[in-house]
């Protein structure tokens, strides 16, 4: 009987390294985790398939029932997620993509005969911290989700959100825009949209704010002294990747 | 729960435990080898003979080692066990997270090239690990480490030790791995750090459950309501740095995100996320005592706590 638990410590340990061997070699890593660190869990896995073989080959004596549970667990929702571990992700290449799938082709948009910057809301966010703020009267382009709140249409306003993980799923917060924008009806929550605006120094209210929160979900992040007053909005296909993973301090920004 | 959220929930656990996985493995791979290899002579001729020297060693060491929470609690496991007085790991511990050089970059950057935030997170990371170094100074190994870690010597010492005891298995037995041979001493560092990550793994997971539950009931609109009350904001960043159990190499820039709030409550998020953190208790809870657990939680907060409030007129707020 202990043995056989030594053994399932170690087929444990080995389906987690396998688990996330796949998860980093094909499987969609972007789902959970920064693609930066695709391969220091790929390393991990590697570190993990050595104990488990290790474990089997010499059991632990005396090996831990809550051990065996806790990582039981964790193996039945790696069971549950497995379709993220064995599919493929977005097909980057196809796209002038870079390695977290954000869009490296041309550093600008036009419209109307207007060259508006491409970057993605968390670099114009941070761009707007500090001394970095000196290039705010630009014209910017930036994609994400419409998230509209009563407080915010009664202002002419909607927010424009994107998910930005920084390092895994659980430090993901929801960053964006006000956008000030003519005809908000044409709009619906969810739609995917390229804004192309400048900014305008206004100050973000507290209400405005939690107008826009969904609790239990990610918190909603939007930038505190601008708005961007929209020039023209079109509706877009969700891209492949849907998070933000890159950031870029300079451009060509990782839009 | 819907099902769209039991999916959120899932893959958030996954989250937690795919990031903090690759850490605990080198944390306990470093314990494994440390246990192995170092021996209680060496140690203690190095070992500064002083509380205060003992201190500020671990101290020194958390700015140079580039270890983050997940896996630096087995490598202080095997710190105490072999002989490092508790005072010396602890203020590693608990300073490690927050100051080493990784962690220093990304505040600098997540605050946009700002360094009285570095300043003030290195603050808030020394000065509680130095008081509770301080406050774990002359403590005996049996008052700091689980009982259920206490030796067992129902074990066969054929290759050195058993391997199935509750968790670092070795330390308790009165020889040096230094004895036995090459391919042994693998064999050991192997097992000892397959060991180790299956105990503290175990916490790990039982961390990032309960992190991903507390997740789903976080009220972010009335947090935001607090945001213009030091008292209240500083609380309330410091609620969300425990629940949210973010690594510290990436905790700067989820504080930066919370743009309204006072300064002083993002230095106070940063500051005891990696000290005190739903999964760190659960881990914590693996090896030391009740008593010891409690004071690395409420001392810890208590000193933050304080301190960002009497930083706030300081920074303006």
């Amino acid at each position: 009987m202990k043995k056989m638990g030594g053994l399932l410590e170690g087929l444990l340990l080995l389906a987690m390294g396998l688990y996330m061997s796949a998860l980093s070699w094909v499987g969609d890593y972007g789902y959970f985790m920064n693609p930066k660190f695709k391969w220091l869990t790929a390393t991990a896995a590697v570190g993990l398939i050595a104990l488990g073989i290790s474990l089997l080959v010499r059991p632990n004596r005396r090996p831990s029932i809550s051990n065996i549970v806790a990582f039981a667990f964790l193996i039945a929702l790696f069971a549950v997620e497995l379709d993220a571990a064995i599919s493929p992700p977005p097909d980057y290449a196809n796209k002038e993509a870079g390695q977290a799938g954000a869009d490296r082709g041309e550093p600008t948009l036009s419209y109307d005969g207007r060259d508006y910057i491409k970057i993605n809301v968390a670099e114009l966010s941070l761009l707007l911290q500090g001394e970095r703020g000196a290039n705010s009267a630009s014209p910017f382009v930036v994609r994400g989700i419409v998230k509209k709140s009563r407080l915010l249409e009664r202002q002419g306003e909607f927010a424009v959100i994107r998910l930005t993980v920084f390092c895994c799923l659980a430090d993901a917060i929801a960053i964006g825009f006000r956008v000030k924008y003519d005809d908000i009806a044409a709009l619906k929550d969810g739609d995917w949209v390229n804004v192309f605006g400048k900014l305008k120094p206004e100050p973000l209210t507290r209400e405005a704010l939690t107008s826009v929160q969904q609790n239990g979900k990610f918190f909603t992040a939007l930038e505190e002294n601008y708005l961007l007053v929209a020039d023209h909005i079109e509706k877009i296909a969700p891209p492949e990747v849907a998070y933000i993973f890159e950031f870029e301090e300079e451009p060509p920004y990782a839009y | 729960m819907a099902p769209e959220d039991i999916s959120v929930f899932v893959s958030l656990v996954i989250a937690i435990v795919l990031e903090a996985a690759p850490f605990l493995l080198l944390g306990s791979a470093l314990g494994a080898l440390f246990e192995v290899y170092v021996s209680r002579d060496n140690l203690a001729r190095y070992t500064p003979k002083t509380v205060t020297g003992g201190v500020f060693a671990g101290l020194a060491a958390g700015f140079v080692l580039p270890t983050c929470e997940c896996g630096v609690v087995p490598i202080v496991l095997r710190m105490i066990r072999k002989g490092v007085p508790p005072h010396m790991a602890i203020a590693y511990m608990l300073a490690a997270p927050s100051v080493n050089p990784i962690v220093l970059a990304s505040t600098y950057i997540a605050f946009g090239s700002n360094l009285w935030m570095v300043a003030g997170r290195v603050f808030l990371a020394v000065v509680p690990a130095v008081l509770i170094g301080f406050l774990m100074a002359g403590r005996r190994y049996d008052e700091i480490v689980r009982p259920g870690v206490q030796p067992d010597h129902g074990h066969d010492h054929e290759i050195g030790c058993d391997h199935g005891l509750e968790i670092l298995s070795c330390a308790h037995c009165e020889h040096d791995h230094e004895e036995t041979g090459t391919r042994s001493k693998f064999a050991l560092v192997l097992t000892h750090t397959a060991t180790d990550f299956l105990q503290m793994g175990k916490y790990l997971i039982v961390g990032a459950t309960a992190a991903a539950l507390f997740k789903f009931c976080t009220p972010y609109d009335i947090l935001i309501l607090l945001e213009k009350n030091v008292f209240l904001s500083v609380a309330a960043m410091m609620a969300l740095a425990i629940i949210l159990s973010v690594c510290s190499e990436a905790d700067a820039f989820v504080a930066a995100s919370f743009a309204s709030f006072p300064a002083v409550a993002k230095l106070a998020f940063v500051g005891i996320g990696p000290m005190v953190d739903l999964k760190l208790i659960a881990m914590y809870g693996a090896a030391f005592r009740k008593r010891v657990v409690l004071a690395l939680m409420i001392a810890p907060s208590l000193i933050i706590y304080g301190l960002s409030v009497l930083l706030g007129p300081f920074t303006g707020q």
